[in-house]
């Protein structure tokens, strides 16, 4: 799958900003998301309702069409919180309120999939629209539907993920181990088209594996099936909860390995950020491949491998 | 590579099972009841936390209702299959509500500056659900959720074949769950939806819907794992489509745009004429928007020569993303018993288009081909169509 734009808000001066993938600096916990200005993105009418999930996939997601001859056949949108903002406002009303008229707004943009509704109406897009929660394999799945859609005949998709900061109506303590769990924020959205002879970089493959028993089996195989060995990969965006991280990590070169969340905190989706890194440093650097490792839940665990398609 | 549906699996206010379910729909029996907790009519399933877990030796306070109701309809489902064959097995769940119901009880005990009653409440999220769920069943590998709202169930059918399809998955457990939390009762209250009556589907005097909620589930098989597993076939998943209205977040298009979109697609991958249709289970929630949407959507498509349709939601209720699973498996009913399942409570037809739908069970037509939609907030439109095995 070709990436022919890639856009995110991130604590990384990342928003529009080619090369930033080279200039990362370390986040601190009162690190906030560097943002744009949304109103010179989105039409302020149409800003005044959305939460931090759905602006910030709004702004990437426009800033990545801004690219673009024609519309994406569809949209396909991952997170694992959806609208938490408009959920808690809802709940509120009930609590306080019991039985007297409760507007309706915060609950009509509390679903999921109000992000990729959202995305819908605003960009006017008929086509193809879902959403994936499948908390850390989320954007990997995004993308195992969208390969198929491409096999299916597409020309090209909008695809992405958001999640806003969220700790109130559920706990990550539950499925990460990490300490102390720096929470975060972040959105990033992609047009993904059929490859062609172009030399850009392309996402050459994608799996999502739950509740795994062989982590490093998993990764050998999914390397063989693509014809690379773990020399050939030039640089390693990776997630790994705890467990045996330090064991598994030290099968790696040291130089080529990235963790992400010291770049972008820690946040169901952030695999996704990854692979907008991937798709920075490709560009600059087109001779190498990269390698996304996304095992934040211990049991389950994303791959991506990206490559500029001369490699092929 | 065809694509087979070889099991099912329902609970729902008709029942606890496929049986009860088809003994309601045949005897026009509504599960739909008033119902004191949230002060609505409501479709609600007669079973609480505590009797769904302890049929599965389960603590009840380990689980969210979502994945309690979701094993149910999911063992049932899976009665028969063999357990060799579950390394093949994907599982995709859908859920509007998910972990919330407990949720929801944290936050409220927060808001009243209390610690949660259980700190557990606090770990089910949707993803999370489904993962429990999959835990539960003993499936590993491709576990994924989808969450489109009232669309959900239909495009679990729709992802699940195609990654059959595909070749990436011989099998998959596809289906949805969701539960009566307050967040969805009072938010359809919120939304003025809500009839004070048993609903009306596609009646000139519909006011509104009643809430369900339940849980079914469905094997999808490639032929290749029918054949190497003697699979018996209950039909085939022949069509499906799915469209965006790009319309507004919960009201559906004048024009019906995004649901004539969806049918004709799926008629298209079916390769049917519209003729060909036997029965049409309709969306059908009984609101004036919705159903009158509907209607123009469907004669829009089938023009002078609309197939016999009903909606099943006067009897469970709106199940909102199980919808689309539990209407998926009445078509299933529908075909290996060659039925039509009435809507009742019908009187009189929308001025505007004067489609009258099914309302006695009908038992003497030949049923080859149903279509079934289901369209949720956020203007998602999908229509799939279910074959008679041949």
């Amino acid at each position: 799958m070709r990436i022919i734009s890639a856009s995110s808000i991130s604590y990384q001066n990342s928003f529009d900003n080619p090369g930033f993938s080279s200039a990362l600096i370390k986040v601190e916990e009162q690190t906030k998301v560097i943002e744009p200005e949304y109103d010179d993105i989105i039409p302020p009418a149409s800003t005044r309702r959305m939460n931090q999930a759905v602006l910030m996939a709004t702004a990437t997601s426009i800033n990545c069409l801004s690219n673009l001859d024609g519309k994406p056949e569809g949209i396909i949108v991952a997170t694992a919180h959806g609208s938490p903002h408009n959920t808690k406002k809802f709940l509120k009303s009930i609590h306080f309120r019991k039985g007297n008229l409760l507007s309706p707004t915060p609950f009509m943009l509390s679903t999921h999939n109000t992000i990729a509704g959202q995305l819908s109406i605003l960009t006017k897009n008929p086509g193809y629209n879902t959403t994936y929660t499948q908390n850390s394999l989320s954007f990997e799945h995004a993308l195992i539907d969208t390969k198929m859609q491409i096999e299916e005949g597409a020309n090209c998709f909008l695809v992405g993920s958001s999640d806003e900061f969220e700790t109130e109506l559920h706990d990550h303590k539950f499925r990460i181990k990490e300490r102390p769990l720096c929470i975060g924020e972040g959105a990033s959205f992609f047009i993904i088209a059929k490859p062609n002879n172009e030399e850009t970089p392309n996402i050459l493959d994608v799996e999502a594996h739950s509740n795994i028993s062989d982590r490093e089996e998993i990764i050998e195989n999914f390397l063989n099936k693509n014809k690379r060995s773990l020399e050939e990969i030039d640089k390693i965006y990776f997630s790994i909860d705890n467990g045996a991280k330090n064991q598994f990590l030290s099968r790696f070169d040291h130089d080529k390995l990235i963790d992400l969340k010291l770049y972008s905190k820690i946040y169901y989706t952030m695999s996704s950020f990854g692979l907008h890194l991937a798709f920075d440093y490709l560009v600059h650097n087109p001779n190498e491949t990269v390698l996304v490792i996304n095992n934040l839940i211990e049991s389950n665990l994303g791959l991506m491998l990206i490559s500029n398609n001369k490699w092929f | 590579m065809r694509v087979f549906v070889t099991g099912i699996g329902i609970i729902s206010a008709i029942g606890q099972n496929i049986a009860e379910n088809l003994h309601n729909l045949t005897t026009k029996t509504s599960g739909i009841k008033f119902d004191p907790e949230f002060n609505e009519l409501t479709g609600k399933v007669l079973l609480s936390n505590e009797e769904l877990a302890s049929s599965f030796q389960l603590n009840p306070a380990l689980y969210s209702r979502s994945t309690l109701l979701a094993l149910t309809a999911a063992k049932e489902a899976l009665q028969g299959f063999p357990e060799e064959q579950l390394e093949d097995l994907g599982l995709i769940s859908g859920t509007t509500v998910g972990g919330m119901d407990r949720a929801e009880q944290a936050y409220f005990n927060k808001l009243d500056n209390l610690p949660p009653n259980n700190l557990l409440d606090l770990r089910h999220e949707n993803g999370n659900a489904t993962e429990d769920l999959a835990e539960l069943l003993g499936i590993r590998g491709y576990v994924n959720t989808i969450s489109t709202a009232c669309s959900s169930g239909a495009n679990g059918i729709l992802l699940g074949s195609r990654l059959v399809k595909s070749g990436r998955l011989k099998s998959v457990l596809v289906g949805c769950s969701d539960p009566i939390a307050h967040l969805n009762a009072s938010g359809f209250r919120s939304l003025g939806v809500y009839s004070d009556k048993i609903c009306k589907p596609f009646d000139s005097d519909r006011d509104g819907l009643n809430l369900g909620e339940g849980a079914a589930f469905l094997i999808l098989e490639g032929e290749e794992s029918v054949k190497q597993y003697r699979s018996t076939v209950l039909c085939e998943v022949t069509g499906y489509c799915n469209t965006s209205d790009a319309f507004h977040q919960t009201s559906s298009s004048p024009d019906g745009s995004g649901a004539t979109r969806s049918m004709i697609g799926a008629l298209e991958m079916a390769k049917l004429n519209p003729n060909e249709i036997s029965y049409i289970n309709a969306h059908g929630t009984a609101t004036p928007n919705n159903d009158l949407s509907e209607s123009i959507a469907i004669k829009n498509v089938f023009k002078k020569h609309v197939p016999p349709f009903s909606s099943t939601k006067c009897y469970t209720g709106h199940t909102l993303a199980a919808a689309g699973a539990l209407e998926a498996v009445f078509s299933v009913l529908g075909i290996q018993n060659q039925h039509i399942y009435p809507t009742f409570n019908y009187e009189s037809p929308i001025k505007e288009t004067m489609m009258i739908p099914e309302t006695d069970l009908i038992q003497d037509k030949e049923i080859n081909h149903v279509l079934s939609n289901s369209f949720g907030f956020g203007g998602n439109c999908t229509s799939i169509i279910l074959s008679k095995f041949k």
